[in-house]
């Protein structure tokens, strides 16, 4: 028996699945296989990836696998939905008019993945469609970066499965950002980096264990941590550029990691601010500026002398 | 249903070819298959594992054992002292291990995993397909796969006007 006919004996799911994890020109491809493959591709869950740009090679933009936005309608028409993940270049200003219908069709519904990329940023006005989060209740893992958030898109919207979630260069108002974050019932994993926000981002959340926090603008940011209460790691990747960043800190008793800090270019204050006598109201306030802005060449390191006061964010101490 | 130890339930598994495999629950429940038939009361003494010969069926339950979370089954006390992260890099390389294999063998893991329902099986014995998929021209990928291509010519040509976008 050959290779030939164990892979034949294989079910189609199976196929479909293998299908479904290509690159989304390859799985169109599988179709020229062989008769048995050819209505494989149309089943299995679409992988989608898009370039919206100008028509031709993208300088500086190498996405050999993804198709160009002009193509869309064509592969939505042949294949019968549901996709796995949804991923869109967008390399020319303003909103692309095309997308609503796309995420409207058959093809993609019930998505695990969406990547949406806006390299032009979010001040030339990219504002995310509203029926981008038409798959909130099936997405496993979503990355926004580039894009503003309209305030309306997250009211009373529930992401049941969402386990990581990153927002790169993104613009949203604090209560939308709130809204969104309470909507997610599984998040693990939670990215911002640069995020622009009017008001402070505060995070409630039963689930997460993992942030990682990197601001923006020059603008003082301020992240309140609320209620995380499974909270063990706060990265704050190139902590020299949190110039005027405030980390409060209300109730995270299973923090373990917290970091790192190059002791070059910032320094790092920790204060407790809390009356130890109302334990509901106490937190830590933990200010990052730059202070030694031209000495930098020193190694980054762990902060050891902020893990003595890290024991402090113990419900314990207080 | 068998036990061999207080706390370990014991469950039996029978390829069709006659042989008898003994493998705690926990490590049988790997397979959601078997995790269900078992919820559902349907394992009374030994469960029948159609289609999948003891050869293979004997390295799966190797990569069940090895994947079962340590609580409970074996290596639990060593593994309260490893950190997750490396507990994570030790599977992986066993994975690459595991994985070295003839065509032959890997297909029919890929079946057993998608039989038995166990994901992280049917994924790690995908992605060599995944992988010769995405880097080969048609020819090669048609070779790996032993596929003939049966289409008439202007079929192919049909498929290849259609399907344009995947052509280019």
């Amino acid at each position: 028996m050959n290779a030939g006919d164990f892979i034949s004996r294989l079910p189609d799911a199976v196929l479909g699945t293998i299908i479904s994890l290509l690159p989304t020109k390859d799985g169109g491809r599988t179709q020229i296989l062989s008769r048995r493959w050819r209505h494989l591709w149309r089943s299995a869950p679409l992988n989608l990836e898009v370039i919206i740009g100008p028509p031709g090679p993208c300088p500086g933009h190498h996405h050999p696998s993804a198709i160009h936005h002009s193509t869309v309608s064509k592969i939505i028409s042949q294949h019968l939905g549901p996709a796995r993940r949804f991923c869109l270049k967008h390399l020319i200003d303003g909103n692309l008019p095309e997308m609503e219908s796309w995420l409207d069709s058959r093809a993609i519904v019930n998505l695990q993945e969406l990547d949406i990329t806006n390299y032009a940023g979010y001040k030339t006005g990219y504002t995310l469609p509203q029926s981008v989060f038409r798959s909130a209740s099936t997405l496993l893992v979503a990355k926004i970066m580039g894009c503003n958030f309209p305030d309306a898109i997250t009211r009373s919207m529930n992401f049941y499965l969402l386990n990581q979630l990153s927002l790169d260069c993104v613009s949203v108002s604090g209560d939308v950002f709130h809204g969104l974050l309470s909507g997610c019932h599984a998040l693990e994993s939670l990215a911002m980096l640069e995020v622009h926000a009017t008001g402070c981002l505060r995070v409630s959340s039963p689930t997460l264990r993992s942030i990682g926090f990197r601001k923006g603008s020059r603008k003082r940011a301020e992240l309140v941590l609320e209620d995380t209460p499974r909270l063990e790691r706060l990265l704050l990747p190139y902590c020299d550029r949190n110039n005027f960043v405030t980390i409060r800190v209300i109730w995270v008793p299973k923090l373990q990691i917290f970091g790192p800090f190059s002791t070059g270019a910032c320094e790092l204050w920790v204060f407790q601010v809390a009356a130890t006598d109302i334990i509901q109201h106490s937190y830590m306030e933990i200010i990052v500026f730059d202070v030694l802005l031209f000495s930098s060449g020193n190694e980054p390191r762990q902060l050891d002398k902020l893990d003595m006061h890290c024991e402090g964010l113990g419900p314990r101490v207080f | 249903m068998a036990t061999r130890e207080a706390g370990k339930k014991m469950i039996m598994l029978k390829s069709p070819d006659g042989m008898e495999f003994e493998v705690e629950e926990a490590v049988a429940m790997e397979s959601q298959t078997i995790r269900k038939m078992i919820e559902d009361d349907c394992a009374d003494t030994a469960i029948l594992i159609p289609n999948i010969n003891s050869k293979i069926l004997s390295r799966v339950i190797e990569y069940c054992n090895k994947h079962v979370p340590t609580t409970g089954a074996t290596g639990a006390a060593a593994s309260d002292t490893v950190a997750p992260a490396a507990l994570a890099e030790d599977l992986k390389i066993w994975d690459a291990e595991f994985i070295k294999v003839n065509r032959a063998t890997r297909f029919d893991l890929i079946q057993a995993a998608s039989y038995l329902n166990i994901k992280g099986l049917l994924d790690l014995t995908s992605q060599t397909t995944i992988d010769t998929i995405s880097d080969n021209s048609l020819e090669e990928i048609r070779s790996f796969l032993s596929t003939k291509n049966d289409y008439l010519p202007e079929e192919e040509q049909t498929i290849r006007r259609e399907n344009q976008w995947a052509f280019q």
